[in-house]
């Protein structure tokens, strides 16, 4: 595999299907397009007019196709749901989740769009402050300010909420003993 | 990067972020692929990709859904417009890119919708432009162009009329040019995608080359028609570019009409007729798109400018010999002027013979029982000043009653009265009864003083006069008065600004309503002709000098210019009197020092403008037959190799 290629997949990846996850696709599809997002990468190098090494350009570029390629991605869709009846639809495989993931997960949702979207991009993979901010044409600062501010609003959520917090607190004894 | 580097720093309860930040870790595990898989995956896809020249086909499609945005879909077929409408859709943040080439190629395209509708409404009814679009639809893409691009080309032509008509030359045929070539680029990408064939590019190059043509003409004929073209750089083999576009137009028309690949030859007697029709129609539209500027360009050179091969400029030999061989023509004051200039000027004395008998015939024809008024003393004047009057001429005056200068000359020069046509009644006066000292000097000074009263209300001919009466009165001394007035004058109608390469004398004098015998009331200012106030003016120069500010190389253009005649209708008295000014100029020192320091300055442009920019300016002469061999030769290679027509499908009507 291409050297760039390699390199801006391992450091990219997270980051960019969290970000394509904070932009409503599924975990399947999300993966399926930021391969094709690094796939159309390397096969339209020669269109790329930047530096390899300037990780805010790469962040920029894989942006710019994976957007293409999400609203592409989209447009399929409402093709597909034009003609086609809903059986016909794949079926999802039902996912066996723990309560606590349900209830976060509910929080998340209630949190700002560019806080649930950082959050979703660091967490899928651990992604740095930098690649994140390359791939939203922020800064590393504003990013980890955004970082701050959803985890303080998702804790503020979460101890609002009386299950949640004792189902918490549970926990840490458990895990305490 | 670690949880702990975007831990809150408030938070008191680290393992409660530590614990959010594994649910959190959690909740995302769905979207957390493979790494081993993941990277296959891409490689897959890379692999499975499109490459060479596949590669080579998406990056034309890119290109070409940009051209197809904004070429007009007429001149496409329908996959292309509908490829221009999606791209138009989907890539709406690159407007910038999409557009460029469409607003560079615009005035093209619109040039070539003018060719296209004109074509339309030119051929046969029946023709079909594609296998698969019918006439009626062609027609409705067509209006629905115009439709929607009618205010954009009105723009663009209100744009364009400016521009030629104010615009450098070479600046106008550099921008459609230019122009003309992005369209043709596109053209080239458009055939080798596969999205035109070669007799659309064939059609619409052959059109382009053509319309080159048209407008080169065009803007030769509106740089011809401006006065000034010291701005212009002269362009040489002009006729070579114009055969040259000509040769391309029918090289590509018939490139394009070459049979495609297979193509069967037309077999029904239908077809023959059919394809006999449909070549004789574009033989005509293309014979009407070169005859038409070259009869427009034949009529304003042969009509309104005179032949531009049949020039030539008339001499100061053939101004004498003019006067003393039989002419019937000219006016007396051409006649006057032309030997006053060869007095003038230092060559021998022309020969009046022929002048003199058909001024001896004309005054036999005059009735002077009735006086002297019907002969216009202005015209007498001028026959004076020629020598033709004898002292029997001036007795039939005094004979006819009309003895100005016994009554009223004296009183006149007291009073600053004394005007032109007094100066006659000087000359009948000195022929016949003779005028005292005392009464020459009074009369010199009167007319010295009436032009310094009042010189506004003078000619440059009155001026002349004047002078011409004071030195025959005996006091030549008193002219030298009147030199910074005639200066000022003459500085006042000059019409050449720093930097013209032609300029003359425009005069206005006032015209006069007599209400009673000794009364006048200015009714208008009217202008003398450039030819008569030059003329004169040129005179009162010899005699005052050349005030400064008056450009003698200028003004030697203007007479040199007046001096062209056609061979074919041979020169007349006006062209023989620019000749006579012209020669008669040429001998003032003033002129000789002007011309040589001119000729230092320009020796000293071209040696400050070096090798390169010799070269550049010599080859910037060449500028349009280069660009037009240039440009035909790119329409010659792109209709070459441009695809030939599928086999169409066999008609079911054969």
């Amino acid at each position: 595999m291409d050297h760039h290629l390699d390199l801006i997949t391992q450091r990219f990846r997270g980051a960019l299907v969290g970000m394509l996850a904070s932009w409503g696709a599924t975990p399947r599809d999300a993966i399926e397009l930021a391969q094709d997002t690094f796939a159309e990468a390397y096969l339209s190098r020669e269109r790329f007019r930047g530096d390899w090494d300037d990780i805010s350009a790469v962040g920029k570029w894989l942006r710019g196709i994976a957007k293409n390629l999400y609203l592409a991605h989209l447009r399929r869709w409402a093709r597909r749901a034009e003609t086609l009846e809903e059986q016909d639809h794949p079926a999802t495989e039902p996912v066996q989740e723990s309560e606590h993931v349900i209830r976060i997960r509910a929080a998340m949702d209630r949190l700002r769009g560019p806080w649930r979207c950082v959050l979703q991009m660091h967490y899928v993979e651990g992604s740095g402050l930098a690649e994140i901010a390359a791939l939203l044409g922020i800064s590393e600062r504003s990013v980890e300010g955004r970082l701050r501010r959803a985890r303080q609003e998702l804790e503020r959520v979460l101890k609002s909420d009386p299950l949640i917090r004792s189902q918490s607190n549970a926990r840490m004894v458990e895990e305490q003993a | 990067m670690s949880d702990d580097t975007i831990r809150d720093a408030g938070s008191d309860d680290v393992d409660s972020a530590d614990l959010l930040g594994r649910g959190l870790a959690e909740v995302m595990a769905p979207y957390r692929p493979d790494s081993e898989d993941f990277t296959a995956a891409v490689e897959r896809r890379v692999k499975d990709g499109p490459k060479g020249p596949e590669l080579e086909q998406r990056r034309l499609m890119r290109f070409v859904a940009s051209a197809a945005a904004v070429l007009p879909p007429v001149l496409l077929p329908q996959v292309l417009s509908k490829a221009g409408v999606y791209a138009t859709g989907a890539a709406a943040t690159k407007v910038g890119v999409k557009f460029l080439p469409g607003v560079i190629a615009y005035p093209a395209i619109i040039l070539v919708m003018v060719f296209v509708t004109c074509y339309a409404v030119l051929r046969p009814s029946t023709r079909k432009v594609r296998k698969e679009r019918s006439v009626e639809e062609y027609d409705q893409q067509l209006q629905t162009w115009w439709k929607h691009n009618w205010w954009v080309t009105g723009a663009v032509a209100g744009v364009m009329v400016p521009l030629a008509m104010f615009a450098k030359f070479e600046a106008i045929v550099a921008l459609v040019l230019a122009s003309m070539i992005a369209l043709v680029l596109i053209l080239s990408r458009l055939a080798k995608a596969g999205f035109t064939s070669r007799r659309i590019v064939a059609r619409l190059c052959s059109g382009l080359v053509s319309g080159l043509l048209q407008v080169s003409v065009l803007a030769v004929m509106v740089v011809a028609l401006e006065d000034d073209h010291s701005q212009e750089t002269p362009q040489n083999l002009l006729p070579a570019a114009w055969l040259v576009l000509m040769l391309a137009t029918i090289l590509c028309d018939r490139l394009g009409r070459e049979k495609a690949k297979g193509k069967p030859k037309p077999k029904t007697e239908k077809q023959v007729k059919e394809k006999a029709k449909a070549d004789r129609m574009a033989v005509g539209v293309v014979a009407v798109f070169l005859v038409v500027p070259f009869t427009g360009l034949f009529i304003y050179w042969g009509w309104f400018h005179g032949s531009g091969l049949e020039k030539a400029i008339a001499s100061r030999a053939q101004a004498a010999s003019f006067l003393a061989s039989k002419f019937d023509r000219s006016d007396w004051d051409d006649i006057a002027g032309i030997v006053r200039h060869l007095r003038l000027d230092p060559g021998p004395d022309p020969e009046l013979g022929e002048a003199k008998i058909t001024f001896a015939a004309e005054f036999e024809r005059l009735d002077l029982e009735n006086g002297w008024d019907p002969v216009n003393q202005f015209f007498v004047h001028e026959l004076e000043s020629l020598g033709f009057l004898s002292p029997a001429h001036y007795e039939s005056y005094l004979g006819s009653g009309q003895d100005l200068f016994e009554r009223t000359m004296l009183e006149r020069a007291a009073t600053k009265q004394l005007v032109y046509h007094h100066a006659f009644g000087v000359s009948v006066a000195l022929a016949t009864k003779g005028i005292t000292d005392g009464d020459a000097r009074v009369l010199a000074d009167g007319f010295v003083e009436t032009v310094l009263e009042d010189p506004s209300m003078l000619s440059f001919d009155d001026l002349e006069v004047a002078c011409v009466v004071v030195d025959r009165l005996g006091h030549g001394e008193m002219i030298e008065r009147l030199r910074s007035t005639v200066h000022r004058r003459l500085l006042e109608f000059w019409s050449g600004k720093p930097g013209d390469r032609h300029a003359c004398f425009v005069e206005y004098v006032a015209k006069l309503k007599r209400i009673d015998r000794d009364k006048s009331l200015l009714e208008e200012l009217s202008p003398i002709s450039e030819r008569r106030a030059t003329e004169h003016a040129i005179a009162l120069m010899a005699r005052f000098g050349v005030p400064e500010g008056i450009d003698l190389l200028a003004l030697h253009a203007f007479l040199l210019e007046g001096a062209r005649y056609r061979v074919s209708a041979g020169a007349s008295g006006r062209h023989l009197l620019y000749a006579a000014a012209r020669s008669h100029l040429e001998s003032w020192p003033a002129y000789e020092a002007a011309r040589t320091a001119e000729e230092q300055r320009l020796l000293q442009i071209e040696e400050e403008k070096g090798l390169i920019g010799r070269v550049f300016e010599g080859l910037s002469s060449y500028s349009l037959f280069l660009g037009a061999l240039l440009f035909s030769l790119l329409c010659i290679i792109v209709t070459y190799r441009a695809p030939a027509e599928p086999d169409p499908e066999p008609d079911p009507e054969a």
